[in-house]
C-alpha cells in the first residue's frame, strides 16, 4: 500500500531527590518530538 | 503508483464525505475539508428574484450552492480557493493535523513506609482537534435537534419574522438578523 516514516527525539530525566529507609521523593520529566511522514503510496 | 486520496471516517454516516487526507510528504492524521468563510450576508446578494424564487449573488461572490444547496443570506459560506467563484469539491484542502509538535510530562512520587503517592501530568502541544460535537450540534440537518448555546434563538440567523413568514426583502432580512453572530442552520 505504501510506506511511512516515524522519526523524532525523546528525552527522559529522573531525579531521586530523597532516598531514606522509610521515605523518599522522586521527580521525573519527559518530552518527545515525533514526526510522521507518508513516504510513498504504491 | 497510487494517487493521494481522501478517507471518510463516516462518523456522520454518508453526510460528510472524505474528512482525512492521505498524501505523499504529508502525515497520517491530516484533516481535509472546506475552509469556512463565515456566512452569506444580505450585502453579498444583489437582489431576490421573486419569479424563480432565487437569491442572486453579487458578481465575484463565490457560489456554494453545489455543496450546501441553494444559497440565501445566512447560509454557510465556504472559501473558494481555486478562485473560479464556484465552490466545488476542488476547494477542499488540508485544514488540520492531529499530530502534536511535542508531547511530554512530569511526575512526582513520594514513597512513605508502605504507601506511595504520585502525581502524573502530561501534555500534547500543537495538535489540531477535530471537534465533531461542534459540527453535530451547530447544524440543523434535522428539525428540533438540540444545539449548543452559540446556536440559540436570537443568536443564530433566522429567515422567519415574528409572524412566522419567510422574509425575502433585503432590508427586512438584514434588520431581522442585525444581532445574530451565528450562521443559518443548514
Amino acid at each position: 500500500m505504501g510506506e511511512t516514516e516515524n522519526r523524532g527525539i525523546e528525552l527522559a530525566m529522573n531525579w531521586i531527590a530523597l532516598d531514606k529507609s522509610k521515605y523518599g521523593l522522586n521527580v521525573g520529566f519527559n518530552i518527545g518530538f515525533n514526526k510522521n511522514k507518508i513516504k510513498s503510496l504504491a | 503508483m497510487m494517487n493521494n486520496f481522501g478517507v471518510a471516517t463516516a462518523w456522520a454516516s454518508t453526510e460528510i464525505g472524505n474528512d482525512y487526507w492521505i498524501a505523499v510528504d504529508g502525515s497520517v492524521g491530516e484533516m481535509y475539508g472546506y475552509l469556512s468563510d463565515g456566512r452569506y450576508e444580505v450585502s453579498d446578494f444583489s437582489s431576490y428574484d421573486e419569479v424563480n424564487e432565487k437569491w442572486i449573488l453579487n458578481e465575484g461572490v463565490a457560489d456554494n450552492s453545489g455543496v450546501v444547496g441553494a444559497v440565501r443570506p445566512g447560509k454557510l459560506k465556504l472559501k473558494d480557493i481555486t478562485g473560479d467563484h464556484l465552490v466545488t469539491v476542488d476547494d477542499c484542502t488540508v485544514i488540520g493535523d492531529a499530530n502534536p509538535k511535542h508531547t511530554g510530562g512530569f511526575n512526582i512520587d513520594g514513597p512513605f513506609i508502605w504507601i506511595d503517592i504520585s502525581a502524573v501530568f502530561s501534555w500534547s502541544y500543537g495538535n489540531d482537534i477535530y471537534n465533531a460535537n461542534k459540527v453535530e450540534y451547530t447544524t440543523g440537518r434535522y428539525q428540533f435537534r438540540n444545539m449548543i448555546d452559540i446556536m440559540a434563538d436570537g443568536k443564530r440567523w433566522t429567515d422567519v419574522n415574528a409572524d412566522g413568514e419567510l422574509v425575502n426583502d433585503k432590508a427586512a432580512l438584514a434588520a431581522l438578523n442585525a444581532n445574530t453572530p451565528c450562521g443559518h442552520l443548514i
